[in-house]
């Protein structure tokens, strides 16, 4: 394990809003961290305290081994990040911009080299467009060039795909799949949604409320052995006889007469369904989730929808 | 530190409406030389007629009196009450319209520290304040002096009048452009504390006018008790005081002493204590700036 962001007990109030509670996660290097949680979870407060945008009310934050708030400076020059959504000079060009940004990190590399990181993110043909006439895609894919000048080791992206076109998205999932796989990058990226940081993240941080609610690697939370069906069937007797019996079934939970969820492997299903059968019990749909989206959608929906509380 | 400031100073200068302070500067000095040039005898007359009951005026000093020099004066005084507004355009932005537009944590997430972002943004409003009187120089002091002509400058006060002898006014015009360098930054440093406060640009533009206007109005006011507690302290006191510059001693016969000023201390003095409110001013906006979370 070698970490390369460190935070332990992270916390930031507004007045008597408390925005984010003694959040602790560590990030690996070389990998691509989800940040996971609905809008006012607290992923832009704890990314702009990475950032330094924000001051932490309480808690520690270590990048590359070094204290942040001591070695801010020292930190920054190996970190890129576009934070909420890129803005840019619209009066400049993007090159200018792209500049700009290389300037401000201390460095001046020739217009090769610019024009290079542009073409890098697809926009080389637009190079001398002011920035005000950009698409949203465009303006999040020079961000992402501006994020990326300086060649840092660390890359944090505040919900890079908002706004954007499903295009947009997959050119922006296939951008950080690069950075990871072929320039070793280590990634922070943050979403609402949960089927854009599964493809791409190895890790994930479920916040909610500005609490970790979740934490682990995607191959341990995506496991089939942690599968929730949603089945639509009768509650009777013959259907309980069958799901009591079945010793795959970890756990059963009732919603209504109609709705039982079951945790279990995912390749016993036809199993399940089998024996249903044979007990003569009607099933009008089965649907499949794995552990992580059935407690991701549980969570959203104690928000938006009357729903039962999963913690 | 100098390539920052030169990012500053390319994003001030690029932006269009940068140039607005320049054209209305411009278009208030024509319109003064334009309606001056067509009918300056008869501002010249109304300007001597409060003294005329203790002086006698021959028309040849009359005709003298309108020359560059003068109406240059006549320039500075008129507008050197207006620059704040445009300083405050440039400085009060400086932070707050940058976060307003987001590009605060373009800036900030950089490897660049809050101090020296507020000290290079201080020296490009500095920079701006520069520029916008090297303009004003040039259209109301070259400008005048290239449709009017050189003579010797006369000034009004309430006092009598002052006479300076023609070679003898163009550093006294140095200086005193200098010292509105000093006074309009300082207004450009309290323009950039309250940029620091604020998320909008049009609330730090409307508090530093505010601030100027309501200053400038206890400044002028005639109450005794004022006049030793609250004016001297008071920034705006001492932005006029590039006027003493154009105050002469004179010898006992009356005449006047080539490159004297009347009361150099009290010049040197309201230098200083502008300089002092330029250091308060910049020291607060850090303090702030490195204590403010960038919610924009």
């Amino acid at each position: 394990m070698d970490p390369l962001v460190r935070v332990s007990h992270l916390s930031k109030h507004f007045g008597s809003f408390e925005a984010v509670r003694d959040l602790s996660f560590v990030v690996e290097r070389g990998q691509v961290y989800g940040f996971l949680g609905q809008n006012g979870a607290g992923k832009s407060t704890t990314l702009r305290m990475l950032m330094t945008l924000i001051r932490p009310s309480s808690g520690h934050i270590e990048v590359f081994g070094l204290d942040l708030n001591r070695h801010r400076t020292e930190i920054l020059r190996q970190v890129g990040a576009v934070i909420e959504k890129p803005d840019h000079y619209g009066y400049l060009s993007a090159l200018e911009n792209l500049r700009m940004a290389a300037v401000l990190c201390g460095i001046h590399p020739t217009r090769d080299k610019l024009m290079q990181q542009l073409e890098f993110v697809g926009l080389a043909d637009r190079a001398k467009s002011p920035v005000r006439t950009f698409s949203q895609g465009m303006k999040q894919r020079l961000g992402i060039a501006t994020a990326l000048v300086h060649d840092p080791s660390l890359i944090i992206l505040d919900e890079p795909t908002n706004g954007l076109d499903p295009q947009g998205i997959a050119d922006i999932r296939e951008l950080i799949r690069q950075l990871s796989r072929e320039q070793g990058k280590t990634l922070i990226v943050s979403s609402h949604l949960l089927s854009e940081i599964e493809l791409i993240a190895d890790s994930l941080l479920i916040l909610h409320r500005g609490e970790k609610r979740m934490e682990g690697k995607m191959s341990d939370l995506l496991n089939p052995a942690e599968t929730v069906v949603e089945l639509e069937l009768e509650h009777s007797s013959p259907t309980d006889a069958v799901l009591n019996a079945s010793d795959f079934i970890q756990s059963i939970d009732w919603r209504g007469d109609q709705q039982c969820c079951v945790r279990m492997a995912k390749n016993r299903i036809p199993d399940l369904i089998r024996s249903l059968a044979d007990a003569g019990v009607s099933v009008y749909s089965v649907r499949a989730r794995h552990s992580l989206e059935y407690y991701f959608l549980q969570l959203t929906q104690t928000e938006t929808h009357v729903g039962p509380a999963v913690d | 530190m100098l390539a920052l400031l030169w990012i500053e100073l390319n994003k001030i200068f690029r932006r269009p409406r940068t140039y607005i302070a320049f054209g209305a500067m411009a278009a208030i000095v024509w319109l003064i030389q334009l309606a001056l040039y067509f009918d300056g005898q008869a501002y010249v007359d109304l300007l001597l007629s409060n003294l005329s009951g203790s002086f006698e005026f021959s028309d040849l000093f009359k005709t003298q009196l309108l020359n560059g020099y003068l109406i240059c004066f006549v320039i500075l005084n008129t507008l050197l009450i207006q620059m704040p507004l445009l300083v405050a355009l440039v400085a009060g932005d400086a932070i707050a319209g940058e976060a307003s537009q987001g590009t605060l944590r373009f800036q900030l997430t950089r490897p660049i520290s809050r101090t020296q972002l507020i000290l290079v943004k201080f020296l490009a409003s500095s920079v701006y304040v520069i520029a916008l009187l090297l303009w004003l120089a040039l259209l109301a002091l070259l400008g005048s002096v290239l449709l009017f002509g050189t003579n010797d400058l006369v000034v009004l006060r309430s006092t009598g009048i002052e006479q300076m002898q023609m070679d003898d006014v163009f550093w006294r015009y140095l200086a005193a452009f200098g010292f509105a360098a000093v006074a309009l930054t300082t207004v450009a440093a309290l323009s950039l504390l309250l940029s620091v406060l604020a998320d909008n640009p049009i609330g730090p533009i409307i508090a530093t006018m505010s601030v100027v206007i309501v200053f400038t109005i206890l400044s002028e006011m005639n109450i005794p008790i004022y006049d030793t507690t609250v004016k001297p302290w008071l920034f705006t006191t001492h932005m006029v005081a590039w006027k003493g510059f154009f105050y002469v001693q004179a010898d006992a016969e009356g005449t006047t002493i080539r490159g004297s000023i009347e009361n150099l201390p009290a010049v040197f003095r309201s230098l200083v204590i502008l300089l002092g409110y330029i250091a308060f001013f910049l020291g607060i906006s850090i303090y702030l700036f490195k204590r403010k979370d960038i919610l924009t």
